[in-house]
Parts: structure tokens; C-alpha cells; sequence
């Protein structure tokens, strides 16, 4: 009765996870189908009448046409170099500025706070034409440095590192202190290599932002040697009109690194992501 | 005596580089979109005649104006809507932890890692001519050119992408319900349904709140969905006010029209966070 019981249960269980695989299988089909026509020659795309599921061949031509015709490497260096720059920046200036709002005590620190805040409600999308307007004007488009020069420094990054800094127990300083350590010292040996996990999460989740950042590089790039690799790929649209499968495994090449990161990374992306609220 | 001097300067040396990339980066820009706003610029973006609320008053006379001011909305509310409720059905599929949920629920995550140009590239596969949903449904409809569909196939991208970070968000607030009062709730005798809607739901109010409103400011902002699926068209059928942005300031240089679409997508998107704000305090439950 009760191993009756027990199967029944199981079987239930089972179709229970059948079910939200079918949903999760059909949610993300049109990544899979991408990916199934990213192997397929455009002989086959043209004369296969409906869908189906897999190549009847598979070839790897559209995936050597791009890494032939475009500069696919150049493009992700340009993304890497983009990303480095930008996260480098971020995790020094938000971690000095995070350990100023947390451990001092200062005139119109109050004041400061508040002008970071109010700078949250200034979305980066209404300020667009003004920033490339002044950016350009000093000489920085096409430049990595113009690429970069607007999301140095992320309020978001401000707050989680705040909030750790303050979650840091106030022996640790005054233990620190007695033994003659300065206020610099205390964060460049103690605070900061204590926030590591912090700013592990916040870089893996930036990774994605950055990486899939696409207008404002659209804005600066004006030659081809400085495209990130959502620039380019998008231009192979352009430029391939018809050849799905060369534009479908542009998109693939593009996709691949940053899902990849974000499966093994998905503990840490989605605790800053939650910690830290998320950028629209 | 003397080094407390010294250190009474460093919050501010430390605060320096912050403040002044928000100066020149954030609020300086957003003083001069306003005032470019108000001016005629030339190719450079120098203002060049005053002219009030000019720019202002040619906007609200053009019929273009109010069909890509309606589409912003629209837009909005399909975002808004669609990504809310698969993102409900996926989070309350995902409450209870079981042996292989890791799997599923990193799949309904997915798309949230994948950037707006090869989400296009993917759009334009299945919404063009020939393309998939027209091989699967037997139709021939040109999704992406059609006025009537336009707007619509790139919200579905749009949604598609958004899922994830929604998901997520509801999935936490969700789990974060206490499991003795689900425990409590089943013993009085509510089915898995009730329970959802009667304990969990209103349990998790905060986060359903915040991201409803996260979708629609976040819809305001999707554009490289727009440029590469329909490049706004047709003849306007899916521009929003941050594709008129890009489209008057960077393809046709000007920089005043642009700057009067950034006030004004700036005073829609601070107008659903005020409304966000006053709902907020009368709606969402707080333990």
C-alpha cells in the first residue's frame, strides 16, 4: 500500500519536472532553432520547405565565414578591453567612495549621499545626446577611452559596497587603529580584501550588462577596428541581408561566451543582482 | 592632534573622483539637454537662438509626435504585461525546490544574458518573411514591415529578453515566504492553489510591485531591438520616444529635437516612478 503510494508519488513527481522542461524547452527554442540553422548551409535554409528540427547536414561553413570576413577576434578584444577598463574603474572608485560614506564622519557627507542619489534618477538614456555631444567635442569619439568614459563609476556599486563596509564590525577598526594602522592602510589591507566576494558578484553581474552594451559604443565606434563584438555583429546583419545562417552564427559567436558565464556564474550574478536592485 | 587634520580631508579626497564624474557625466548633461531644448543647435550641438518652448510647441503639432508618444506606451504596457505574467507562471512553477529544478530554472533565466543585437538577429530569423512563424503557422506575413505588427514583434523580443531578471526577482520574493505559514496554510486545509494566491502573492507584494514598474521604465530604454528589427518602422509604426532620441540627434543631426525627446522621456520616466512611489505606499504589504 504505502510503496503504492510511494510510486504514485514519484510518478507525479516526474511529470512535474517533464512539464517545466517542456516549458523551458519551448521558452528558449528560439535560441535552439538559432542555433540549429547556425549549422545548416544556406543551400539547405533555402530549399527546406517548413521547419524542422535539426540540420539534414551539419556544416560549420557560416561559423569559418565569419571568423574569415570579420575580425570576430579584434571585436571581442575590443569587448574584453571595454570591460576591464570600465570594471577596473568601477571597483576602485565605488569601493574609495563606498568606504568614505560608511567609515567616516564628515561635513555634508549627508549632502553628498543625496547628489548620488538624486544622479539615480537621471537615466543615462536622457542624458545620451548631451554626453556625446560634450564627449565628442573633446576629442574622444572612436576612442576606447570615449567608450568607456560614461559608466566609470556605478551608484549601484556605491551602495552594495557601502552596506558591506558598514556590515564590518567596528572592533575590527578600533583593533586596527590601536595597533597603528591608518585609515588608508585599514582599507587598502583590511576593508577592501575583506569585499572581495562583493565585488566578485558585482563583477560577474557587470559582465553581462557591459558586455551586451549597445548604444552608446554604436554612438563612439565610427571605425571598424574599435567594435565591440555586439557592434559588429549587428553590422553583418547589415551587410548579409539574406545569408541567415552567416547571421545567425554571428549572433551564436556573440551569445555563446556570455550564457556561458552566466550558467556558471549564476550564483554570484543573481545575489548582486538581488542585492543590488538592477539597472533597467 | 596633527593627524586628525590630515584625516579629516580624506573622505573627500576619496568622495573626488566620484563627485566629479557625476557632475560632468550626469547632472552637467542634463542641465544642458534642458537647455539645448530650448535653443536651435547647429552641427556641433552649439546652441544657436533661443527659442522657448518652440521645439516644444513643433513636437505637439506634429501627428508623428502623438503616434510615437501613443507607441512608447503601448509598448510599455505590452512589455509591462507580457514579462509580468510569464514571468509569474515560470516563478510559480519554480517555488519549491526539487531534484532538477537548477536545470529549468537556469533555462527560463537564459535570455536575460543575451544582448538586444543578436536577440535581433534571432527576431528578424523568425519574424521575417520567410522566416520561422510564418513556415509554423502557414501564413505569409511580413511581421516586421506590417504597420499593424511592427510594434508588436518587437515587443515579443523585448519580452523575451526581460523574462529573466523578472523571473528571478519574483522567484526570491517568493521563496522568501515563511514556509510556516505555508505549513500553517495546509493544515487548515488550502490546496497548492489557494495557497499561491492567498499567502504567497500577497506575501510577496513588494516584489511583484517593484517589478511591474521595472518592465515599464525598463521598456522605455529597449532600443537596439528597435534599430535592428524594424529601424523604427514602418514610416514610424514602432518608434518609440528613445528611438527618436538616436534618430534626431545621431542620424540627422538635430540635436535640439533630440534633446526636447529626452525631456520628455525624462518626465515620463519620472512620472511612473512617482506613481510608483504613491501606489507603493498604499498597496504593497510590508512585514
Amino acid at each position: 500500500m504505502l510503496s503504492r503510494l510511494k510510486r504514485k508519488r514519484t510518478q507525479k513527481e516526474i511529470l512535474a519536472f517533464l512539464l517545466r522542461m517542456v516549458v523551458a524547452i519551448l521558452f528558449i527554442s528560439p535560441l535552439l532553432m538559432g542555433l540549429s540553422y547556425a549549422f545548416r548551409s544556406d543551400a539547405e535554409i533555402m530549399t527546406t520547405k517548413g521547419v524542422t528540427l535539426l540540420p539534414r547536414v551539419w556544416t560549420l561553413g557560416n561559423f569559418e565565414w565569419v571568423f574569415k570576413y570579420v575580425p570576430v577576434v579584434k571585436y571581442i578584444y575590443n569587448s574584453v578591453v571595454h570591460y576591464v577598463l570600465i570594471m577596473g574603474a568601477q571597483i576602485f572608485l565605488c569601493s574609495l567612495a563606498a568606504y568614505a560614506f560608511a567609515c567616516f564622519d564628515f561635513k555634508g557627507k549627508h549632502f553628498l549621499f543625496t547628489l548620488i542619489l538624486f544622479s539615480m534618477m537621471i537615466p543615462g538614456e536622457v542624458t545620451l545626446i548631451a554626453n556625446y555631444i560634450q564627449v565628442t567635442g573633446m576629442g574622444l569619439g572612436n576612442t576606447y577611452l570615449g567608450m568607456v568614459i560614461t559608466s566609470l563609476v556605478s551608484s549601484m556599486g556605491i551602495f552594495m559596497l557601502r552596506q558591506f563596509y558598514m556590515s564590518l564590525p567596528t572592533e575590527l577598526m578600533e583593533a586596527a587603529t590601536l595597533d597603528g594602522c591608518g585609515k588608508v592602510r585599514y582599507w587598502l589591507r583590511i576593508a577592501l580584501p575583506l569585499s572581495v566576494p562583493t565585488i566578485a558578484s558585482m563583477a560577474l553581474y557587470e559582465f553581462v550588462t557591459i558586455y551586451n552594451r549597445y548604444m552608446w559604443p554604436l554612438l563612439m565606434a565610427k571605425d571598424e577596428s574599435m567594435y565591440t563584438i555586439q557592434i559588429g555583429m549587428a553590422m553583418l546583419k547589415g551587410a548579409e541581408g539574406d545569408n541567415l545562417g552567416v547571421i545567425l552564427a554571428g549572433a551564436m559567436v556573440c551569445i555563446v561566451p556570455v550564457v556561458l558565464i552566466f550558467v556558471i556564474g549564476q550564483k554570484y550574478i543573481i545575489s548582486g543582482m538581488v542585492s543590488g536592485g538592477v539597472k533597467g | 592632534m596633527k593627524k586628525r587634520k590630515k584625516e579629516a580631508f580624506l573622505p573627500y579626497l576619496f568622495l573626488a573622483p566620484v563627485i566629479i564624474f557625476f557632475i560632468a557625466f550626469v547632472f552637467w548633461p542634463f542641465g544642458k539637454s534642458i537647455y539645448l531644448a530650448f535653443t536651435i543647435t547647429d552641427r556641433y550641438g552649439k546652441a544657436v537662438s533661443w527659442v522657448g518652448l518652440g521645439n516644444f510647441k513643433r513636437l505637439f503639432h506634429m501627428s508623428n509626435f502623438w503616434m510615437i508618444f501613443k507607441n512608447t506606451f503601448v509598448f510599455a504596457a505590452i512589455v509591462g504585461i507580457g514579462t509580468f505574467s510569464i514571468a509569474l507562471i515560470f516563478a510559480a512553477l519554480c517555488v519549491l525546490k526539487k531534484p532538477g529544478s537548477r536545470i529549468y530554472q537556469t533555462m527560463y533565466a537564459i535570455p536575460m544574458a543575451i544582448a538586444s543585437a543578436p536577440a535581433a538577429a534571432i527576431g528578424t530569423f523568425i519574424f521575417k518573411e520567410s522566416g520561422l512563424l510564418n513556415q509554423i503557422l502557414g501564413t505569409e506575413v511580413s511581421w516586421l514591415t506590417n504597420a499593424d505588427t511592427a510594434l508588436y514583434a518587437v515587443a515579443a523580443v523585448t519580452i523575451w529578453l526581460r523574462v529573466g531578471t523578472s523571473f528571478i526577482f519574483l522567484l526570491v520574493g517568493f521563496r522568501a515566504v515563511s514556509q510556516d505559514l505555508c505549513e500553517a496554510a495546509v493544515i487548515d486545509g488550502a490546496g497548492s492553489w489557494t495557497r499561491f494566491w492567498k499567502i504567497i502573492v500577497p506575501m510577496a507584494s513588494p516584489q511583484i510591485f517593484f517589478v511591474v514598474f521595472l518592465n515599464i521604465t525598463g521598456s522605455f530604454k529597449a532600443f537596439g531591438q528597435i534599430k535592428l528589427l524594424t529601424g523604427g518602422g514602418p514610416s514610424g509604426a514602432s518608434e518609440t520616444l528613445i528611438y527618436s532620441i538616436y534618430k534626431n540627434g545621431i542620424l540627422s543631426g538635430r540635436f535640439e529635437t533630440a534633446c526636447a525627446y529626452s525631456i520628455i522621456l525624462f518626465i515620463c520616466i519620472f512620472l511612473v516612478t512617482r506613481i510608483q512611489f504613491f501606489m507603493e505606499k498604499r498597496l504593497v504589504y510590508y512585514k
